[in-house]
């Protein structure tokens, strides 16, 4: 480490990134005396190119104190971006570390939804765990061993209310998460299957 | 246009600022004349020219003081530097090399800006994306 630079630098620099949440993460730098801070940068292939290599701070990890970093505000185009992290102690600063492979929002892991669904005389809803507004559910459903009549629905709204459907019937519903901006759809959920309730006795 | 819908949201954090900016509110970069009128087989070419423009001429050289700002700049730079890919894949299969007409108007811009000084005139062409973004819309949804 030289002179001004004798922080170590912080160590297993990772970027993770899912249903187009990106999170920079970092082993902690321990040193004794007072806390370390850290601050994280950003550089998207406009930067690289025609800014000669400019960083960008992310504004919400200047000067922070966990090892983890929300770089989705800043991972907003379909370029390649490098990151960085740097410790901070006092006057002491640690060289800069960054990701091993630059990251394309397009390789975020999208899960497959969780949804519960609730059978009403007159429709059937469908209630999926929350996800950031860049993702929409599509929703697939048919009246059970029919599936040639399969009806699929594309929402952001939450949940899901569907009324065209037939008391006494069961229905079958899968679903996934597409994300528009980078083309990119999520494995499919496993099969529900619910009844919907009939006011006529079942003799009739 | 889901990538029209996230600059729309881009360029939304930041209009009001930018276009306060603009000192020269009587000077027009992307003017309705230039915009209008071209040739289907055209755009193509006449966005990747304008694009690219944005790129190397304005959005390189805008330096705001403005964290947000330069938060939002950034997106959008990076955004059209994608968007200009994607359209090179469209340029290699419709062949459509820009013809004298769209050289001009594209020049005509680029003169525009030139003319005003550098600070100035990046604000102006940012404060105007609207017009771009429109214009995108119309062209590249038909």
């Amino acid at each position: 480490l030289t002179g001004f630079e004798n922080l170590p630098a912080p160590q297993n620099v990772l970027l993770s990134s899912i249903d187009m949440i990106h999170l920079l993460r970092w082993s902690p730098v321990f040193v004794s005396g007072d806390s370390v801070r850290y601050t994280v940068e950003f550089q998207g292939e406009h930067e690289r190119e025609y800014r000669n290599g400019m960083w960008q701070e992310v504004l919400e990890c200047l000067d922070i104190v966990h090892p983890v970093c929300n770089v989705t505000a800043d991972i907003s185009s379909n370029v390649d971006y490098d990151l960085r992290v740097r410790a901070y102690q006092e006057e002491r600063v640690s060289p800069w570390a960054s990701i091993k492979k630059m990251f394309n929002r397009q390789d975020t892991v999208l899960t497959v939804p969780v949804f519960n669904v609730t059978a009403r005389k007159e429709f059937l809803q469908a209630d999926f765990t929350e996800m950031p507004k860049s993702i929409v559910f599509v929703l697939k459903y048919w009246p059970k061993g029919a599936e040639h009549q399969a009806v699929q629905v594309t929402s952001e709204q939450n949940p899901f209310v569907l009324v065209q459907i037939e008391e006494g019937v069961t229905y079958c519903l899968q679903a996934w998460t597409h994300v528009e901006v980078i083309h990119k759809s999520s494995n499919v959920s496993e099969l529900q299957c619910v009844s919907i309730p009939s006011t006529l006795p079942p003799w009739v | 246009s889901v990538q029209i819908h996230e600059l729309r949201e881009y360029f939304s954090e930041i209009r009001k600022t930018i276009v306060g900016e603009d000192g020269n509110s009587g000077v027009r970069l992307l003017k309705e004349h230039a915009m209008k009128n071209i040739k289907p087989l055209e755009s193509c070419c006449f966005l990747r020219q304008l694009l690219r423009f944005y790129v190397e001429s304005v959005f390189n050289r805008y330096t705001p003081k403005d964290s947000q700002i330069r938060r939002r700049t950034s997106s959008l730079a990076n955004s059209f530097l994608s968007i200009n890919r994607d359209l090179r894949q469209c340029n290699a299969h419709l062949h459509c090399q820009c013809d004298e007409e769209t050289k001009k108007r594209i020049e005509a811009i680029q003169s525009t800006f030139e003319k005003l000084d550098v600070s100035a005139a990046t604000v102006k062409a940012i404060g105007e994306l609207d017009y771009l973004l429109d214009w995108i819309e119309t062209h590249h949804h038909h």
